[in-house]
């Protein structure tokens, strides 16, 4: 009757709920990641043909459109729906790169500060506390404005403004971790230290690592928007929503959808990855509060 | 006890200030050249070499290094090649502009995003829970400076409501700073919920029931004192983030702040005025994260005996 | 003797993912003034459940189904009656020594609250007098006093806050104290001073305590009466002697070759 305390069974009841639809969640992410796949096999006119005499269509609802350009053309008369597709492509890998960029040193940090201690651990956190001190994008643009435009530069700021923040959710868990039974009992085992912390406590961390890295990849997309918006991230001919964006600067009044376009793409790619980050959180711990 | 502590959050922000600012000129060093990016790939080798004299880039990488911490020490970010002028007076005239913008921004997210929080917290599961949820999620997904495009295509275009940017006035304020705002609200209103649900299930707040005290003393009194330091610490947060919103936006909007000055010497190439500006907004963040720190010590007796 | 507090016939049962769960199933018993009943129960027996049904501070999916309660002879059925008992007429000690004080405020702060809210004819002499007076009952010294009004809970022992926890449910001179396990996380010297204390409050006055513990033989050296709970139904009731040398229940049998064993 009374024998499990109540709070218990509801608080699992909630988090059932909210766990269920993790897997319609991925759904917009997985068909944007299909589309960017696939474009070269998609019926598309060519991204980057250029016709002036169609210059700044617009969408196919609105008066003046048609459905040959169902989301209008820009300025140079370019198909919208076309570069929207073909800019999936590097937005998407330059948020996977440049979250994984980021991920890879900041966990390993991570586990040697909240693992070692002591100097170690002196030594990084005092790096992530510079690191946060540092505002993202007037460091990027401070990178980028020397290191020029490439795509190696990019994912290396991308990386750089990542780190910190895996670093610090890392060490904390390690902290926390380190202190447990079957961590110290490997230890008196005289297991290696690179073995334990790959093999034993890796795997444990998982599970937040990957809801991180999730609301991450936000993070690094606006970023990569922010900076091409200013003229300093992808470089054209090559596209990506960022550029896009910045293309529509220019003709915010006579063609509002060549920026509204890639701006609602965006938009929609992030509630889905911070819909799911929160649907990961909520079933790897359904007791963690919002932050 | 006080004045330790004091000192120790002193100590702790000037040191992280100098880490961050070795850090930004170690990066900005590394990773080209600055006179080849300020005279472009055509330029000649004596042009490169007149140019790296001029920025004292041809000296040995500590003396580079010891001389920049020496001028920072006197107040000294560099003169702009561009302008001609001392960068810190081109910085201190502009900030104004962004700490308009930036105050203006962070006070209506905080005046609207606490009351949502309690709200949502007081009645979790209800309409305006739901709604703060729905808000909060939206704006941490839209782009800011899409979304203040947007708004000024309807608002100033479209509808002629209000000016398309440049600071003329109170009015110039309103699309600008609510922009500005959506992110610092979606984040205050989350922790505020969160915090303030955390506190409302705590004992302290059962007995202060079980003791018969009304309900509006008990959420505005005991519970929002409590719930009142995760908010501080996001709210510090936001105003980092802030700085670097603020770029993108100040840039749709033709505002002349501190933002719109970095933009500008990226484009006219103006190195001495990038770093300086990069050392600038590492200097409000750690202002900002000390101001936190010395909030907490007032507000959190626990704190300022260290413990907690 | 007129009873301080009756509880009659109470259900009380929750909403949970697998539907209505009973907790408390048809719980009756009586605290008569000057008396201190013991409410006996494992974890889960609906010990809290009655004390959170009798200060109508219930979590949020459970609700009284049936069953009277009542308070200094006044029926509590809604959030009015309460607001009316709550801290006036009963004063609750919970478990949680420090948990219970407001950690961002200075005590003499918390106990100046409780009384201006509930003793607001009082005058302003009057009032810091009570104020004094209860710490002074919960055993502390003048010159404590004093340290105490004015520090904050973590600056204080774990023994101290509890006595302070005391002080602020007894300051309004309530006829039921409901003491929740508030020994429980007290080491065993600090557990026989509270419980000291806990019966002189009782022992001078017209009031009545309920003494919720798990610790059977804890509560049979303090209180009169036993009330055994198990599962939300209770299994005996009666005077302590008699409930420890004749117990009627195999459960209560149990309970008490357990204690002995220890």
């Amino acid at each position: 009757m009374t024998s499990q305390p109540v709070s218990g069974r509801l608080r699992s009841r909630s988090a059932k709920l909210r766990a269920a639809p993790v897997g319609a969640l991925a759904i917009p992410v997985v068909v944007i990641a299909i589309v960017a796949v696939t474009y070269p096999l998609l019926p598309l006119s060519d991204a980057g043909a250029q016709s002036l005499a169609d210059g700044l269509r617009p969408p196919a609802w609105a008066r003046g459109g048609s459905w040959a350009h169902p989301l209008g053309t820009d300025q140079l008369g370019r198909d919208v729906l076309a570069r929207l597709a073909a800019g999936a492509r590097l937005t998407l890998v330059i948020a996977l790169l440049g979250t994984i960029a980021s991920a890879i040193p900041g966990i390993m940090l991570g586990m040697l500060a909240g693992y070692k201690g002591g100097c170690v651990d002196a030594v990084i956190s005092r790096l992530v506390d510079a690191q946060l001190a540092l505002p993202y994008l007037l460091l990027a643009i401070g990178i980028q404005s020397v290191g020029g435009r490439s795509l190696t530069v990019l994912i290396l700021v991308l990386a750089l403004i990542g780190w910190a923040p895996f670093t610090r959710v890392v060490r904390a868990e390690v902290l926390s971790l380190r202190t447990r039974p079957f961590v110290l009992g490997l230890r008196c085992a005289g297991v290696s230290t690179p073995r334990l912390l790959m093999r034993h406590i890796l795997p444990n961390i998982a599970g937040t690592v990957l809801v991180m890295a999730t609301l991450q990849i936000g993070t690094v997309i606006l970023a990569e928007s922010a900076l091409s918006f200013l003229g300093l991230g992808v470089v054209s001919p090559q596209i990506s929503w960022g550029t896009m964006l910045a293309e529509g600067r220019d003709t915010l009044v006579h063609g509002w959808w060549v920026a509204a376009v890639p701006g609602a793409a965006i938009s929609l790619l992030l509630l889905s990855t911070n819909l799911l980050g929160d649907a990961l959180r909520t079933r790897f711990d359904p007791g963690n509060k919002e932050f | 006890m006080i004045g330790i502590r004091l000192a120790a959050i002193l100590g702790r922000a000037a040191a992280t200030l100098l880490l961050a600012v070795t850090i930004a000129f170690l990066l900005t060093r590394i990773s080209g050249d600055p006179a080849r990016a300020m005279l472009g790939d055509n330029a000649t080798a004596d042009q490169l070499s007149t140019m790296h004299a001029q920025l004292g880039l041809d000296r040995p990488l500590v003396a580079q290094y010891l001389s920049f911490i020496g001028d920072l020490a006197r107040g000294d970010l560099g003169t702009s090649l561009r302008y001609g002028e001392a960068n810190l007076d081109l910085i201190v005239d502009r900030s104004t502009y962004s700490v308009q913008l930036a105050s203006v921004a962070i006070v209506i997210a905080v005046l609207l995003g606490v009351p949502l929080g309690v709200i949502a917290a007081l009645r979790e599961g209800g309409l305006v829970d739901r709604v703060a949820s729905a808000a909060a999620l939206l704006g941490q997904s839209i782009p800011l400076f899409w979304l203040g495009q947007m708004l000024v295509l309807l608002f100033a275009v479209n509808w002629g409501l209000l000016p398309a940017g440049q600071a003329t006035g109170v009015s110039s304020l309103v699309l600008p700073a609510i922009t500005l705002a959506m992110l610092p609200l979606a984040h205050i209103a989350r922790l505020t919920r969160s915090g303030m649900s955390e506190v409302m299930r705590s004992a302290f707040v059962m007995a202060a029931r079980a003791r018969g005290l009304p309900s509006w003393r008990i959420v505005l009194v005991h519970a929002l004192r409590s719930a009142a330091l995760p908010v501080v610490t996001v709210v510090g947060l936001q105003l980092g983030v802030l700085i670097s919103s603020a770029v993108a936006v100040e840039l749709v909007f033709a505002w002349p702040g501190l933002g719109s000055l970095a933009t500008e010497a990226v484009e006219r190439r103006d190195f001495p005025l990038v770093q300086a500006v990069v050392v600038a907004g590492a200097a409000a963040l750690v202002l900002i994260n000390l101001t936190v720190d010395i909030l907490y010590t007032v507000i959190d007796p626990r704190v300022r005996d260290g413990r907690s | 003797m007129a009873a301080v507090a009756s509880v009659r016939d109470l259900h009380v049962s929750a909403q949970t993912s697998s539907g209505a769960v009973a907790m408390l199933n048809g719980v009756s018993f009586d605290i008569d003034a000057g008396e201190i009943v013991g409410l006996i129960g494992e974890s889960g027996s609906g010990k809290s459940t009655i004390v959170r049904s009798i200060i109508g501070l219930l979590e949020k999916n459970a609700r009284i189904d049936s069953g009277t309660i009542s308070v200094v002879g006044r029926h509590i059925s809604a959030e009015s009656d309460y607001r009316v008992i709550r801290g006036r007429h009963v004063g609750t000690v919970f478990q949680d020594t420090g948990g219970s004080l407001n950690p961002l405020m200075r005590i003499g702060r918390q106990l100046r609250e409780v009384v201006n809210h509930h003793a607001e004819g009082l005058a302003k002499r009057a009032r810091a007098e009570r104020i004094r007076g209860s710490l002074a009952r919960v055993g502390f010294s003048e010159e404590q006093v004093e340290r105490v009004l004015r520090a904050y809970p973590h600056q204080l022992s774990g023994g101290m806050r509890q006595r302070v926890a005391v002080a602020l449910a007894v300051v309004t001179e309530p006829e039921l104290v409901i003491a929740d396990e508030c020994t429980s996380a007290l080491d065993v010297t600090t557990q026989a001073d509270v419980v000291r204390l806990l019966r002189t409050l009782v022992n001078s006055s017209d009031r009545g305590m309920l003494f919720v513990t798990h610790d059977l033989a804890l509560a049979s050296s303090l209180c009169s009466r036993l009330v055994v709970l198990n599962r939300g139904r209770v299994v005996e009731v009666g005077a302590t002697e008699d409930v420890i040398s004749r117990p009627a229940e195999a459960y209560t049998q149990a309970l008490l070759a357990a204690g002995r064993s220890l």
